[in-house]
């Protein structure tokens, strides 16, 4: 493999988990066509919270994956979408990972709540029996960062492996950060994404601030009434252009920059200017040298809440200014919910694939237009179109900011 | 490309608080382990071994902690932060905080606080859930309350990679600085010592001890077979050697390289991953274009486990050869605090080189000292440190640090 530093960095895998389908076939023509993997919850009882839906994954249809994982007792549910994920990325880059020097195929991976289906276990556990029988073994398993190293496991990666959990932006942090590692030449090759099983606490922190949708979730939709806690994995499987070109790789699209901020303004309400949002945009069109008018889709961040709806919309019309008027953007958080620290991973994916395809997702459940939200949001049917450039938004708690920009691979 | 330097330094640590005191107590050999029964959880005999911060954080923090929840993680990132500028001689409020980021590590962060929430919504019922406590439940909350309470906006990124999670930050954070996006970073890393998190290190320390049965070479044969604990901060502030010439001010040590591996199978055999530690070590000192023979001291992750212990001690021997620069393992008085040990030894190694002084590994174990383990404080003047962490679940990461007067700073 070449060692060049600055070549370059392409997507040419993906692996997709999440409850519209997994595997890039299923999962993309699902979101094409428009369909919601939205149901009541069936992993914990719901009976005592203010709503009852959101979106989980099939876990037996990754059975095909996950022969050769240990056994789940030992490893959480994140590892296992994430290992699923990964997986599907190499087999569909065509790659064999026995021809890889380890040392040389790193590991990045965001989350939001990790492997908490763990610890809500234990506190079951607590709660029901003081004197305790507290599986002791679960805490064990807790920690996030087994989450890649699990992968890296199943992968043989012997280079770097690292979890970067900031929250609901934590899948772009982690793509923009192995593109970071490959172009210093520190690794030839990364699995790069999110990952988020759906957890207890998170429903009951969202639902505590009355944040979650009783059914639907309607991003930039006037009666929105925010969003739908939800579980899955995108994974990436970057490498160098000449690298992919040298074994006839197909190419995606290539990662050709990424701008993060941060507000600095408020854990949980975006600030009201914008301003970590609209640096994260800018800072990804400096980087990737592109101009405003050369970005043909952007990904919304787009989580169906009220503030986070009406912020994006303002800071994209600052950043584009009357061209914001012209670009179509999308939130497939409407069809398979907010994957938390997957979301942006699985994005980054369609983003790809928009750019691929040809086709670009539409936002369902688009019904009354808000004078607030006055962008072409794709309404409810999934349109053709040539993408050279698209953008994808995520932001986060704490008011992190990340914005990736994807380009047709020259 | 920009060099990058270490110009500040703040720690909030078993053994004292703020940089002075806590070198003088490091120097001197002074241990913050102690007996503790507040630790206590269902199915945790105590007392416990550990080293707490028990000192009042109150003046150094920018508001009150009933605003975090009162999360201790997030505590001692504020008050480490807020020492670390002092030292560096940064008034925030003149700089331009769009250039200043930050990289924090921390692993744990506020488990207890989410576990106690998640129990109260158990008992009492998800109705009743505090809104305002959710926020401060997520990894990366003490991170982003700095950004939030002190303001630094350029980027802020956690880091949850266990024992290396803050050599890795750093390593973020160069890659940061030298791409340009930011001319200053705080970096560091923070954990808390809780009911919950002792839960989980003595489960984790059964079983290790269960996998353990192998006779290999280890640091601290006849001494303690588990670690003792510990909590805290520490933050250092990173900038380009041009930022801090602008400045003029005092640089404390010179990052030179960093590199990391993963063994992922040391999860299940903590003896395993020598050979990628090995890597990890020489791709540093490659990176750094410095010879083993160069190295004056080892700032070691040792933490008195058997099975990391052993992988760092073989580590080291396979670099070095019959040759053994100093070595000193802060965790031995300061508790291994998960993700903060690796700030608290990067400031270890900062502080080491810049006042020439090598701290003692306060311990008696003639097997420890034999192997290289600094007894006492040496005066020998380095020049050049390594800084190693080897995690338990098979991360491993080196960082090479130079003497700002060898640096020509």
């Amino acid at each position: 493999m070449s060692k060049g530093p600055r070549d370059a960095v392409v997507v040419t895998g993906i692996g997709l988990v999440s409850p519209v389908g997994n595997g890039v076939q299923e999962c993309w023509q699902a979101l094409l066509e428009g369909k919601s993997g939205i149901g009541e919850i069936r992993s914990f009882d719901t009976a005592a919270f203010r709503t009852h839906c959101g979106g989980e994954v099939k876990v037996h249809t990754l059975a095909r994956y996950l022969q050769a994982t240990r056994p789940s007792s030992t490893v959480g549910k994140g590892s296992l979408f994430a290992i699923a994920a990964a997986k599907m990325a190499v087999e569909d880059a065509g790659i064999d990972l026995n021809d890889i020097d380890p040392f040389r195929l790193g590991v990045c991976c965001g989350t939001t709540m990790g492997e908490c289906q763990l610890l809500e276990k234990i506190d079951e556990q607590f709660v029901g029996d003081r004197d305790c029988s507290i599986d002791a073994d679960l805490l064990r398993f807790y920690p996030p960062q087994l989450i890649p190293c699990n992968v890296a496991r199943e992968l043989g990666a012997g280079g770097p492996v690292h979890m970067i959990t900031t929250a609901c932006a934590a899948g772009n942090y982690a793509i923009g950060y192995a593109v970071d590692l490959i172009k210093e030449g520190v690794i030839d090759l990364a699995l790069a994404g999110g990952v988020d099983p759906l957890s207890r606490v998170a429903f009951t922190g969202f639902n505590s601030m009355l944040a979650v949708s009783p059914e639907a979730c309607q991003p930039f939709d006037l009666k929105r009434r925010g969003i739908l806690v939800s579980e899955g994995s995108g994974m990436l499987l970057l490498e160098r252009a000449s690298d992919a070109r040298a074994r006839s790789a197909h190419i995606y699209a290539e990662i050709a920059g990424y701008g993060i901020s941060n507000d600095a303004y408020h854990m949980t309400s975006p600030h009201p200017d914008a301003r970590g949002a609209i640096s994260a945009m800018q800072g990804a069109l400096r980087e990737a040298g592109v101009g405003i008018h050369e970005v043909d889709y952007i990904s919304a961040h787009g989580t169906g809440t009220a503030a986070n709806d009406r912020i994006e919309t303002y800071a994209i019309k600052q950043v584009f200014q009357k061209h914001a008027f012209n670009i179509p953007v999308s939130s497939i958080k409407s069809m398979i919910g907010h994957t938390m620290g997957a979301a942006s991973a699985i994005e980054a994916a369609v983003c790809a694939l928009a750019i691929d395809q040809g086709f670009i997702p539409p936002t369902i459940n688009y019904v009354t237009p808000d004078p607030q939200c006055d962008l072409d949001y794709v309404p409810n049917h999934s349109r053709k179109a040539r993408i050279n450039v698209a953008l994808s938004n995520a932001f986060a708690f704490g008011g992190n900011c990340s914005a990736l920009l994807l380009s047709r691979h020259a | 490309m920009s060099r990058v330097v270490i110009t500040g330094a703040g720690i909030v640590s078993p053994i004292g608080i703020g940089r002075n005191i806590f070198w003088s107590n490091l120097t001197g050999g002074v241990s913050g382990v102690r007996a503790t029964e507040c630790l206590s959880y269902p199915g945790l005999a105590g007392p416990i071994q550990a080293a707490m911060v028990e000192a009042d954080l109150s003046a150094l923090l920018p508001c009150r902690q009933s605003v975090w929840n009162g999360t201790r993680t997030t505590s001692f990132a504020l008050a480490a932060a807020r020492l670390a500028l002092d030292d560096a001689g940064l008034d925030l409020t003149t700089l331009n905080l769009k250039t200043v980021g930050i990289a924090f590590g921390t692993t744990l962060s506020c488990l207890s606080l989410m576990s106690r929430y998640d129990r109260q919504a158990i008992e009492e019922g998800p109705r009743l859930a505090n809104p305002g406590v959710f926020p401060d439940t997520g990894f990366s909350a003490p991170s982003c309350r700095l950004s939030v309470l002190l303001g630094p906006c350029a980027f802020n990124v956690t880091l949850s990679n266990g024992e290396t999670s803050v050599l890795d930050a750093i390593e973020y954070a160069c890659t940061f600085i030298r791409a340009g996006r930011a001319e200053m970073v705080l970096v560091g890393g923070s954990e808390e010592l809780s009911p919950e998190s002792m839960f989980g290190f003595a489960n984790s320390r059964r079983a290790k001890a269960k996998a353990t049965t192998d006779g290999q070479e280890n640091p601290r044969r006849n001494a303690r077979k588990s670690p003792a604990y510990g909590e805290g901060a520490a933050v250092v502030v990173l900038e380009s050697m041009e930022h801090a010439q602008r400045r003029s001010c005092r640089v404390l040590s010179e990052i030179l390289s960093s590199s990391s591996t993963c063994e992922p199978l040391r999860i299940m055999d903590p003896r395993l991953g020598v050979h990628h530690g090995r890597l990890a070590v020489q791709n540093a000192l490659n990176k750094a274009q410095v010879q083993p023979q160069q190295i004056d001291f080892v700032c070691c992750g040792a933490n008195s486990s058997r099975g990391s212990d052993a992988v760092e001690a073989r580590v080291l021997d396979g670099i070095f050869g019959a040759r053994k620069p100093l070595r000193t393992a802060p965790k031995v008085v300061l508790g291994d605090s998960y993700s903060a040990g690796g700030a608290m030894q990067v400031v270890t190694a900062s502080l080491a080189l810049h006042t020439g002084v090598v701290p003692p590994t306060a311990s008696k174990d003639p097997g420890q000292l034999r192997r290289g383990f600094t007894d006492s404080g040496q005066a020998s003047q380095p020049q050049i440190g390594l800084v190693t962490s080897f995690a338990t679940t098979g991360a491993n990461a080196a960082l090479v640090l130079k003497s700002a007067d060898v640096a020509g700073c």
